[in-house]
């Protein structure tokens, strides 16, 4: 009741002021609007500055921007840019940083797991944890004991990294440390890593772990250079992941675990060579053959993740299930 | 006080006797009589011997040091020198086996390396001994053993491929080989991809291969086909005849990270995140600016 | 003309009583700087032994932490309910919860800060957010609007304060030198003359219009942290509003708690009256009912359908592991607060304290079991790892962490509430007629 009469007050007497000094009340407001252009000026150069640097960094370690061409020895034409021509001035740090950002060009990297001859050796996990430097109780791979309901077999299931194409954890990275490459993997940078942990919430193949401590050979890893596609040395309180163990694909060499699979579980191979080689048998198929003939599916497919691991169903098995007694978590 | 010394004692005879067992066991390493004749099925060459370097490099290295230097590394039984005597008085067969097989600490190789990487690594290894002479590849066919020879034509408009196979007699002179098995091969990233099923020569020594019209070949189309002879063991020739041609389904590869989209680097994030969250801020922060500027004033005005 | 300036002595003498320093806030202040370096000598552990410390783990990922950070961001926002909400609107009863639900907002807002950063991993890389930081992460939302909450509502808190100030600058011969100069200094040379008025009440106003939707973002970006995961329990739609009502709910028994110690220590019974508090129990129960409406919808949506993952985390919920304190949240600290409070004799002070108390409690543990239960159950299922992994346990290190946050809010409400009037001295002696408004 009362606010409005004083409101009308206010304003009346406002204006009046404003009547009584044209002059100056042009002037100010003259001034008031150049200083409101300097203001806004100076929260975008504040707020642009930071991000601004972060970029200049960014650029300098993952892009020159000049392209040179290049024949490479198997008569392809492929662009390189300036910087990668000068790698060898930098630090082999840099140039691990470099090419593990850049990934391994006209690539496109894909995983066939074929369920129907996993007995749960678990070797392709010995043979990960031992390249990545890993505690037992960290899994870049694990083989899960699955079964949809009592009806439907049971099976044991490899479980990577599906290394998305819609990659749910690298959207909400907050510092660009983890990323997807342009020939497939998904790989986490632990020198960028702030150790949010959004990235474990985002997945839902619960495919990423943190180093909650001191990471099994710090000491001795203290000393080597940080290979990004290794991810060694670990370091304490960042993202570890599985790396479709991107220093071998380099090489020319099949990941870790699917080298050390016994029975032949896993396939490996570029999907544009539409070829994938089987890790045990050194087999290779054709990857639209072997996915068609086998009724091949993809992990929790409608969450829209697209992911770069395919599976065949566990049919026509040569050997009965087996379940494993250290599957279930023990309470002490 | 006795017992528990006791116990000591008993534990260390144990542990002397557990390693002394294993040195002792070392050097027997038996292999089967009939895989130490077995032959390379491809003639080392010193392509073979430097991919067989290069496998060498990768997978030995580590353990066997570098051949002729001595410098294994230092484990129990050592590794020892593969340019020395004793590893190049095995046989082909022998040094095939072992690396097959492996045995603790030498991992098996037969899981790891391909039987045609095997076979490299040794031509590499034969290439330190300057008196070894090659037991000549030959094919075992139903009607007995050859030495045989491929070409390979291509037509590449109907994407068929000829390979031609003849026999090499022992005068030197060459005839169409009549029921030879040959397999084509495209090479890939982490291997070898067969195509097709393997076919026999007819009597002219001629097999055709129709080549499948969707192998992608990258942005030129071009592949790496090798065409080898299968013999009955299943063994392959290894680059029996070798070609690169522009035979394949030209594929233009496209980067995945290059759409800007939620996942992808900041610098590609959508236009209308960057803009949306530059002007809010911007805006709110102006605002409180503002009225910074506005409480130094208020100190200033009387 | 006497009288009136009798009257005008009169508050401000009252409300600037409890400027001193005495015996009774030495020893609370003694209280809360012990705790507070015992719980941050659990941080150094956690600093040196990385965040193993803590119970969460590869699976449980998000602990106590971050329903803790949830929780204060969520009472943070109050300030903007009370002070922009309801003051542009232009209701009149709040001047004296005003500022107590402003000091709420600052202190509240400042720890939220803190606790995302006890949070980390890698605390010692907070810098990247800002160097690197990516426009896609909602946690460079949150870090955006949590910084710019945090400063509106202690830009709002100041200048609302400033002639508060220069009175108090005139009351305190008492205190020391250097306090006084601080609050020369603070008082901008504040006088009672129109330009000076007008240029405060702008940008108040200014102030009370932005602080409402960066509110509503600051606890709306929160939600999303969650919402946009792959996770049962999680994945919806409703989680930004529900948060917010959420969050009102948390606030507005925090103002209520602060009201009856202050009106109780600082003697204000004058000012923050028994119908301050009967307001402030009928503006509760709107909103609980509010939250109310929105955790049927949360609950009995999922419920109804039982998709498969979305039922192993309500049967859990319900009947499950987090049962007893599912249903003791949802009744002892929501739905039976609201029928008690129906009745005006619940509305006095000590009955509300006890109410509000449940209510707050209640509400942290309402964060627990919106963060913890829903990690516990990914899609694939958790083997081959230490029990420790699968089941979330706190450890004592990691609750004396989460201990330490509420130290350095009460510091922070305790100091602001000690040397500024928690009453607006201006604005009640304006409302009583004893100054008038000059324009």
């Amino acid at each position: 009741m009362e606010e409005h009469p004083k409101n009308e007050q206010n304003q009346t007497n406002q204006h009046n002021q404003e009547n009584s000094e044209p002059e100056n009340s042009k002037q100010a407001s003259r001034r008031k609007f150049l200083r409101n252009i300097g203001l806004i000026g100076a929260g975008i150069a504040a707020g642009a500055a930071a991000l601004f640097s972060g970029d200049i960094f960014e650029k300098s370690k993952t892009k020159g921007g000049k392209k040179s061409v290049l024949l490479t020895q198997d008569n392809k034409l492929v662009e390189v840019d300036s910087l990668e021509l000068k790698a060898l001035e930098k630090s082999p740090e840099q140039q691990m940083q470099l090419r593990g950002r850049e990934g391994i060009p006209g690539r496109r990297w894909i995983w066939v797991i074929d369920l129907s001859r996993c007995r749960n050796a678990r070797q392709c996990i010995a043979a990960c944890q031992a390249a990545h430097h890993l505690r037992p109780d960290q899994f870049h791979i694990n083989t899960l004991q699955m079964q949809e309901n009592p009806h439907t077999p049971a099976f044991h299931m490899p479980k990577p990294c599906q290394h998305c194409d819609n990659p749910p954890c690298v959207a909400v990275c907050p510092v660009d440390a983890t990323f997807k490459r342009p020939d497939g993997p998904v790989l986490i940078d632990n020198e960028r890593c702030i150790g949010c942990r959004f990235c474990i919430a985002a997945c839902p193949y619960s495919a990423r772990m943190l180093n909650w401590s001191k990471p099994k050979f710090e000491e001795q890893d203290k000393d080597l250079p940080y290979n990004i596609e290794l991810n060694i040395p670990q370091r304490i309180g960042t993202i570890t992941k599985c790396l479709m163990s991107s220093d071998r694909l380099r090489e020319g060499k099949l990941p870790y675990c699917v080298s050390a699979c016994p029975n032949g579980v896993y396939y490996f191979g570029d999907e544009n060579e539409d070829t994938v080689t089987n890790g045990t048998t050194k087999e290779s198929v054709r990857l639209s053959t072997l996915l068609s003939e086998n009724g091949a599916y993809q992990l929790l497919p409608e969450l829209g993740t697209k992911p770069r691991v395919y599976y065949l169903p566990p049919k026509n098995r040569l050997f009965p299930f087996e379940p494993s007694k250290d599957a279930e978590p023990k309470k002490i | 006080m006795m017992k528990k010394f006791l116990g000591i004692f008993f534990f260390v005879f144990i542990v002397l006797r557990i390693s002394a067992f294993a040195q002792s066991a070392a050097p027997v390493w038996v292999v089967p009589k009939e895989v130490k004749e077995k032959v390379c099925p491809f003639q080392f060459t010193p392509e073979t011997v430097k991919t067989g370097e290069n496998v060498f490099q990768k997978n030995c290295k580590s353990c066997h040091g570098d051949p002729g230097k001595q410098n294994w590394a230092k484990i129990n039984p050592p590794p020892g020198d593969p340019a020395s005597v004793v590893f190049q008085q095995q046989t082909d067969g022998e040094m095939f086996y072992r690396v097959t097989t492996g045995k603790a600490p030498m991992p098996q190789f037969g899981n790891i390396l391909s039987e045609e990487e095997r076979w490299q690594v040794i031509s590499y290894i034969r290439s330190f001994n300057a008196n070894y002479v090659q037991p000549t590849p030959i094919v075992k066919t139903g009607s007995g053993s050859k030495n045989v020879k491929l070409r390979m034509y291509c037509n590449y408009r109907h994407k068929k491929l000829y390979v031609l196979c003849k026999e090499i007699k022992q005068d030197k002179s060459e005839i169409p080989a009549k029921g030879i098995d040959i397999q084509l091969n495209v090479k890939r990233y982490f291997g070898t991809l067969t195509v097709g099923n393997p076919k026999t020569t007819n009597a002219r020594g001629l097999v055709l291969f129709d080549f499948p019209s969707d192998l992608p070949g990258g942005p030129s189309g071009i592949l790496e086909i090798m065409a080898r002879v299968k013999d009955e063991t299943g063994l392959l020739y290894a680059n029996q005849v070798k070609a690169r041609l522009s035979i394949g389904k030209p594929v233009m590869v496209k980067s995945l990270t290059d759409a800007r989209a939620m996942w992808s680097v900041r610098s590609k994030a959508p236009v209308w995140l960057i803009l949306t969250f530059s002007l809010s801020l911007v805006t709110v922060w102006g605002f409180i600016f503002y009225i910074l500027i506005s409480l130094k004033k208020l100190k200033q005005t009387i | 003309m006497d009288e009136n300036n009798a009257a005008l002595n009169k508050i401000t003498e009252d409300l600037t009583f409890h400027i001193r320093i005495t015996r009774g806030f030495k020893i609370w202040m003694g209280f809360l700087l012990i705790g507070l370096s015992i719980c941050l000598y659990a941080y150094t552990l956690q600093l040196r032994f990385g965040l193993g410390v803590a119970g969460i783990r590869d699976y449980v990922s998000w602990g106590m932490y971050l329903s803790n950070f949830v929780f204060f961001v969520a009472t943070s926002l109050i300030g903007m309910l009370i002070s922009g909400v309801l003051g542009l609107i232009g209701i009149k009863w709040i001047t004296p919860v005003a500022r107590i639900a402003e000091i709420i907002a600052v202190a509240f807002a400042a720890i939220a800060g803190l606790v995302i950063i006890m949070d980390m991993g890698r605390p010692d890389r907070l810098e990247y957010v800002f160097i690197y930081g990516r426009f896609q992460s909602p946690i460079l939302w949150d870090v955006t609007v949590v910084t710019t909450y945090f400063v509106l509502s202690a830009l709002l808190l100041f200048l609302t304060l400033i002639s508060d100030i220069a009175w108090v600058h005139k009351k305190t011969d008492h205190l020391p030198g250097w306090v006084k100069k601080t609050y020369q200094v603070l008082s901008l040379n504040w006088t009672d003359t129109p330009e000076k008025n007008h240029i405060i009440r702008r940008c108040v106003r200014i102030l009370l219009i932005l602080i409402i939707p960066c509110a509503l973002a600051i606890h709306t970006v929160t939600s999303w942290l969650f919402a946009m995961s792959f996770r049962a329990g999680w994945d919806s739609t409703l989680f930004g509003p529900y948060f917010v009502t959420g969050a009102f709910v948390s606030g507005g028994s925090a103002v209520i708690i602060a009201m009856y110690f202050f009106q109780k220590n600082y003697k204000l019974h004058n000012y923050i009256t028994n119908q301050h508090f009967n307001n402030m129990g009928k503006l509760l129960v709107m909103v609980m009912l509010v939250y109310l409406y929105f955790n049927i919808n949360e609950f009995l949506v999922p419920a109804y359908k039982l998709k498969t993952a979305e039922a192993i985390n309500l049967h859990d919920l319900f009947g499950g592991r987090f049962a007893l304190m599912f249903w003791a949240v949802q009744i002892g600290g929501l739905i039976l607060p609201i029928i008690l409070m129906l009745f005006q004799k619940m509305r006095t002070p000590l009955p509300m304290l006890i109410i509000s108390l449940a209510i707050f409690i209640g509400s942290w543990f309402k964060r627990y079991i919106i963060v913890i239960p829903a990690q516990e159950h990914p899609y694939l299922p958790i083997q081959y790892v230490p029990y420790n992994f699968k089941v979330y346990t706190p450890t004592l290190t990691e609750i004396a962490i989460t201990l330490s946050s509420f130290f350095m809010a009460l510091i922070i409400i305790t100091l602001l509430s000690k040397f500024f009037p928690v009453v607006p001295i201006r604005e009640t002696a304006v409302e009583r007629g004893l100054v008038e408004e000059k324009n």
